[in-house]
């Protein structure tokens, strides 16, 4: 089943000088999979996840999510679909520090209302499986970054989104902390079936996903498949990106 | 770029920050400059009323500018401490200390001169509105429009002051900080405030105890309760924020059933987030709308004193011969023919009033003049006020204890029963009840000092005991003018009284009263104490909006990333509405209404001083602060929903 079907999508910044982010991109996520989105720095990465996201409006094409097109939708009928449908991990986990870590979790099912006995419960839930059960009381200056994007992570999954947009998530953390926070990601969508679409610059975190689009000036470069060898596809991953000679520092890890 | 142009910059670019804080200095100026257009206007100088002006007026801006210098104190303190981080950038890229104080120092003249010409100008421009209003609530003729310039130069000057005062102060207040300090001051997490249960009883248990005691406040013992309850009040405010406050809140918090229901889960974290900041604020701007809504309440309530003064001064002219005056039928007659000459038709009464020496109850003191008239005399002064029954004829040793005024009626209540000897007769007088009316005007007889309570002016006795009284001291006679229409009496007598009244202690063989001359000279300086309370209060109730104001400007950046990322999410318009309505309604209305309530309680406490009831005034006073804050609650949601939503997606 496609969750996600992305159709000619065009974005195009007006201004002075307009700015094509965009340029027809096609393509399509199904259920359970775990997509990764990469390319060099200005390559519209970050802009077609905020256009998938009903952050932002396309200029010209679709975006389907589980049957819906939610640039459609009214504001209001908009913010719900985000609430209900979509689950969030960002760079720099957008935390609310006057809420504990629970109560981070469960903001999205409370605005929408949900019974406090079935919060609490999913709560457990989603915090066993995790492995953050010991730190919901605390407040969010009291845990480390990993800590902080498992909770990040929780939050998105709590209320099982058809769809997990998930922006630069190793971006703030060092490699151990990304290691931990990647695995969690796979972990979820293993288990949990949940689909993910994950932009980010790391190699290391790409190499998680079972495919990487990559993306150059707007447009649809190339993709590539895990298979079944992770070692193998980070290798694969690094090549890509030798090959688009977007970042320096991506390209000298290539030499080592 | 110059530093000037840099510092010009500085302000100017962060106009949202400094707007509310500019209005209300501004405003202040202008209020003060309003004053001291009264206080130096030669067209009130010379005036019966201008001494009455004048010590209002004096009053106001010595209150006022004492606030304003705490105000704007406080105000460029919290600015600073809202700068830290960008003190601390400046100070990296090598700003010497001395530089930064220059910069603090301009940027404050160029806020408080910008503040000094704004009110000034805008007083200029309201001046003659304001006038207007003063010279009617005054009762005088309209005053024209004149610039005096020492209100000019007294604005400024006292303004200009003020200002380089607080720069030089807020030096003092920079200092000592280091550069890692002054970095991580946004980064480090707020640390919620400690509560103790003991605190918070005490803050209950003060708030109770001071509103137990205004409430059953007498007239004996108000100035003995005052200042306590007043430092209580304070006290147990303070706690009540501060401690109480965030235990209330910890405790939603911890009700899982209201805290996690839809949008009260970003309200009340937001909220306990904030505690300590808003406790300090919101105790602050609680104690100002106090003092305010108190301000114009007391002077409000004043004004209700006028509706008995008809009863206080039954004789339109009241005259009182000391024995062995002279002049008095020169006098009378004299009365008499300006009374004529004004076209009115005064029925005269006159009576003895005999002077005894009794001996006092122990511990008061040894004996005493007492002041007595017949109950045929007193009949005479009540019919001829028109005032219909009369109380039964005395009999045998029984008194009525003549009330002086109105005022007295409060005493009543409190004052025990004498019982009087005479020395020489072997006569007892007893005290049995008070006159339902005043037959004789305050201070126009001799007063019964000895007593602590109220000022009541002598005995009623029968005609029979009355005559036994056979050895007074001296026997003064009282003759009383009654006309219709007492207000026309105004400037009567003007040679014998120059103000309306002589008192009988005042060394003149004869006492008076004028009425008509003493209602306008009391109207007025009422009419004037309550228009100085009103500019007064209302530069008091702005300030505490601009508190209001900066408290969340200073946190609006912080909000904004705040319900970016709850936006995201998924937040709909009407949810957000909802969260901004119910922090912004707590911060404006819970200050207002703890406000209202101290109030009401003072105004218990102050209902003991008059017989009339002041509850009509104190609710109009308290009805337009509390309209006046709606609307500024309404527009300031305005703007910062606006603002909010300006990033919003």
């Amino acid at each position: 089943m496609t969750i996600l079907e992305v159709k000619h999508l065009s974005k195009i910044y007006e201004g002075r000088v307009p700015l094509q982010a965009l340029d027809h991109i096609q393509f399509a996520v199904s259920a359970g999979e775990f997509v990764g989105v990469m390319g060099p720095s200005g390559s519209g990465k970050t802009t077609l996840l905020n256009v998938i996201a009903t952050i932002d409006e396309p200029t010209a094409g679709e975006v389907w999510i589980n049957g819906t097109n939610p640039h459609q939708l009214s504001r209001k009928q908009t913010a719900l679909f985000r609430r209900r449908e979509l689950g969030f991990v960002f760079q720099h986990f957008n935390l609310l520090d006057t809420l504990s870590v629970g109560e981070n979790i469960v903001l999205s099912l409370s605005l929408d209302g949900v019974p406090v006995r079935e919060m609490e419960r999913r709560l457990e839930e989603v915090a066993e499986k995790l492995g953050i059960r010991g730190i919901l009381d605390k407040r969010t200056y009291e845990i480390s970054g990993g800590q902080m994007q498992r909770t990040a992570i929780a939050r998105a999954l709590i209320h099982r989104p058809s769809l997990i947009l998930a922006d630069e998530p190793t971006g703030n953390l060092d490699s151990k902390a990304s290691k931990d926070v990647m695995e969690t990601l796979d972990q979820m969508n293993r288990q949990e079936q949940a689909t993910v679409l994950m932009v980010t610059h790391d190699p290391v975190a790409a190499s998680f996903c079972h495919r990487v689009i990559f993306i150059k000036d707007g447009k649809f470069y190339n993709e590539i498949y895990q298979g079944s060898n992770r070692q193998a596809f980070f290798q694969k991953i690094i090549d890509m990106l030798s090959l688009l000679g977007g970042d320096n520092r991506v390209l000298s890890t290539v030499r080592l | 770029m110059s530093f000037l142009q840099f510092v010009y910059r500085n302000v100017a670019r962060s106009k949202r920050t400094y707007a509310a804080y500019f209005l209300s200095s501004a405003f202040s100026v202008m209020i003060f400059f309003i004053c001291a257009l009264f206080l130096f206007s030669p067209y009130i100088r010379g005036q019966l009323i201008y001494p009455i002006v004048m010590q209002t007026m004096i009053t106001a801006e010595c209150i006022m500018y004492l606030f304003s210098f705490f105000f704007v104190l406080y105000s460029v303190g919290s600015f600073l401490t809202s700068r830290k981080r960008e003190i601390g950038i400046l100070l990296m890229h090598g700003m010497t200390k001395g530089q930064l104080n220059r910069m603090v120092l301009m940027e404050n003249m160029l806020i408080g001169l910008g503040a000094i010409l704004t009110g000034m100008a805008a007083g200029l421009i309201t001046g003659k509105l304001f006038l207007m209003i003063g010279s009617r609530s005054f009762g005088m003729a309209p005053i024209p429009f004149y610039l005096p310039w020492q209100a000019l130069a007294l604005t400024a000057g006292a303004f200009v002051l003020l200002f380089l005062l607080i720069s030089v102060c807020t030096s003092v207040m920079l200092r000592n900080r280091t550069l890692i300090e002054l970095f991580q001051s946004g980064q480090r997490p707020k640390t919620p405030p400690r509560t103790s249960g003991i605190q918070s009883l005490l803050a209950a248990v003060l708030l109770l105890a001071s509103y137990a005691l205004a409430a059953t406040t007498t007239v004996n013992t108000i100035y003995i309760r005052m200042l306590p309850v007043v430092i209580m009040t304070i006290a147990g405010t303070y706690f009540l924020y501060t401690q109480l406050g965030v235990w209330v809140v910890r405790l939603l918090q911890k009700r899982r059933l209201f805290f996690w229901k839809k949008t009260n889960i970003v309200t009340v974290s937001n909220l306990a987030y904030r505690l300590k900041d808003n406790a300090n604020m919101l105790f602050m701007v609680t104690i100002i709308s106090t003092v305010s809504f108190c301000a114009v309440g007391v002077f409000a309530s004043i004004n209700t004193l006028s509706g008995q003064f008809r009863e206080d001064y039954p004789a339109a002219v009241s005259y009182l011969s000391k024995g062995g005056n002279s002049l008095e039928a020169q006098h009378v007659r004299q009365l008499e023919d300006e009374l004529r000459a004004k076209g009115l038709r005064p029925a005269i009464v006159s009576f003895p009033v005999k002077n005894i020496q009794v001996g006092l109850p122990a511990g008061e003191g040894d004996r005493a003049l007492l002041p007595v008239i017949s109950y045929s005399s007193y009949k005479q002064a009540v019919e001829a006020a028109g005032d219909g029954d009369v109380e039964k004829p005395l009999e045998g040793i029984d008194a009525l204890v003549m009330i002086s005024s109105e005022r007295d009626r409060t005493y009543t209540r409190i004052r025990e029963m004498e019982v009087y000897t005479l020395a020489e007769e072997r006569l007892q007088i007893r005290e049995i009840g008070y006159t339902s009316r005043v037959p004789v005007p305050e201070h126009v007889l001799r007063e019964m000092k000895w007593k602590r309570e109220g000022d009541f002016s002598g005995l009623v006795v029968s005609d029979h005991l009355f005559d036994r009284l056979a050895s007074p001291v001296s026997v003064d006679r009282y003759t009383g003018f009654y006309v219709d229409d007492f207000e026309r009496t105004l400037g009567l007598g003007e040679r014998l009284a120059p103000r309306g009244e002589v008192r009988y202690d005042a060394g003149q063989p004869y006492a008076m009263t004028v009425s008509g001359t003493l209602y306008v000279t009391q109207m007025t300086s009422y009419r004037a104490m309550l228009f100085a309370a009103l500019l007064v209060g209302t530069v008091f109730f702005i300030a505490a909006g601009s508190f209001l104001y900066f408290r969340l400007y200073a946190d609006l950046d912080y909000d904004r990333r705040q319900y970016d990322t709850i936006a995201k999410m998924g937040l709909t318009d009407r949810e957000l509405n909802r969260i901004v309505t119910g922090q912004l309604a707590m911060l404006f209305f819970v200050p207002i209404l703890l406000a209202a309530l101290h109030s009401i309680f003072a105004f218990m406490a102050l209902q003991s001083f008059y017989y009339l009831s002041i509850a009509w005034e104190m609710g109009a006073v308290l009805a337009c602060f509390v309209t006046a804050q709606v609307a500024y609650f309404f527009f300031i949601r305005y703007n910062y929903l606006r603002n909010v939503r300006k990033t919003l997606i």
